[in-house]
């Protein structure tokens, strides 16, 4: 029992509190907390030895600065692309491979208690790949912030709000291409309504489709950001109280990162299921 | 002028924590309504399951909202 004590608070201190160590000398905590958080353009890959600047591209007119999070997206996508070409190598039903089996498992997640219980077989059919595809893109950003070196994209307002746009736009086409431009805007009137009653409505009902997918995009921001910082806060408290309070932090620390494993799951999807029902809404006359 | 910024931003906390008492208070709610629901009805885990988390997540991202907001307040 005391070996696993040992081994856990060796583990946690390597894990949380090593790489701030040098930072937190001499600079201000609150500084050290958001420099950890925030975007940068450098990328500290291993914690003692120097940053890696990161690029400034021209293309054009633009001035594009590659920061820390576009990289992590980016590392996200290619290795899911990655590891769907590894999976479905093999087209044996018999020999599937660990790779295959996880993301049979993720994806059948999706399709059984996402996708079909809100759209229906028919329609789900249609929809799964693209929310399958959403879901396991933010679940492995989700998951690349308790990486050591690595962080999580989606604790990025831009990257969510770019997410929950694609979302939008995807409803806003599909309902218009399934209903007719007047189809789509007659449908936010409720049925029979009269015409002076039905007009503000409609106009509400605008506002609170674009309200819905900014919230969809804060609440999977906001998620991401405290769970960090929670963690974070718990070991900046070390800093700030003495070496004593670790014996409370680190326990803390690491409850707080094993729940932050829950909760990258369970806003991926939150993020998938909230958007299979606006879609519903919008694309099914009511 | 200091004095005023500082009165602001404890009521800037203040109101932060009112956000997230509500947000506390309907997420209680939320679960001990689906455990109800989940007694009544075992057979119906999966919709009350989805129908629960989804509530939560509702009611969750208000109280976030807030806890942006005061954020962006209080480290101005």
């Amino acid at each position: 029992m005391r070996g696993v004590l040992v081994r856990l608070y060796a583990t946690a201190f390597a894990f949380l509190a090593f790489p701030l160590l040098l930072n937190a000398s001499g600079n201000d905590v609150s500084d050290t907390l958001f420099h950890h958080i925030l975007d940068s353009d450098k990328w500290e890959i291993v914690p003692f030895l120097p940053p890696v600047p990161l690029p400034l591209l021209h293309i054009g007119p633009f001035d594009i600065q590659i920061t820390k999070h576009l990289v992590m997206l980016a590392i996200a996508a290619m290795s899911l692309a990655v590891v769907y070409a590894v999976a479905f190598r093999r087209r044996s039903l018999v020999h599937k491979g660990v790779s295959r089996n996880v993301l049979e498992f993720l994806v059948s997640f999706v399709r059984d208690d996402l996708v079909y219980p809100v759209m229906g077989a028919e329609e789900g059919r249609r929809w799964l790949p693209f929310f399958s595809t959403m879901f396991l893109l933010i679940l492995l950003s989700n998951m690349m912030g308790l990486v050591p070196g690595f962080s999580a994209a989606t604790s990025n307002i831009s990257v969510t709000l770019g997410l929950a746009l694609i979302v939008m736009g995807v409803i806003l086409f599909s309902g218009v291409a399934r209903l007719g431009v007047v189809g789509y805007f007659k449908n936010m009137m409720p049925e029979g309504v009269p015409v002076l009653i039905g007009i503000p409505i409609m106009v509400i009902e605008v506002f609170s489709n674009i309200i819905k997918g900014l919230v969809l995009a804060l609440r999977l921001f906001a998620n991401m950001f405290a769970g960090h910082m929670a963690v974070l806060a718990f070991i900046m408290l070390i800093f700030m109280m003495g070496c004593v309070f670790s014996l409370v932090s680190y326990p803390l620390a690491v409850f707080t990162s094993l729940l932050d494993v829950l909760i990258g799951f369970i806003q991926a999807m939150v993020f998938v299921l909230l958007s299979c029902i606006f879609l519903d809404m919008a694309i099914h006359e009511h | 002028m200091g004095q005023g910024i500082e009165l602001a931003h404890g009521l800037v906390v203040i109101g932060i924590g009112l956000c997230v008492l509500g947000g506390g208070l309907s997420i209680g709610w939320v679960g001990s309504k689906a455990l109800e629901a989940l007694a009544r009805q075992p057979e119906e885990y999966k919709n009350i399951r989805t129908l629960m988390i989804m509530s939560a997540a509702l009611v969750e991202g208000l109280a976030f909202f807030a806890v942006i907001i005061g954020l962006i307040v209080a480290l101005k």
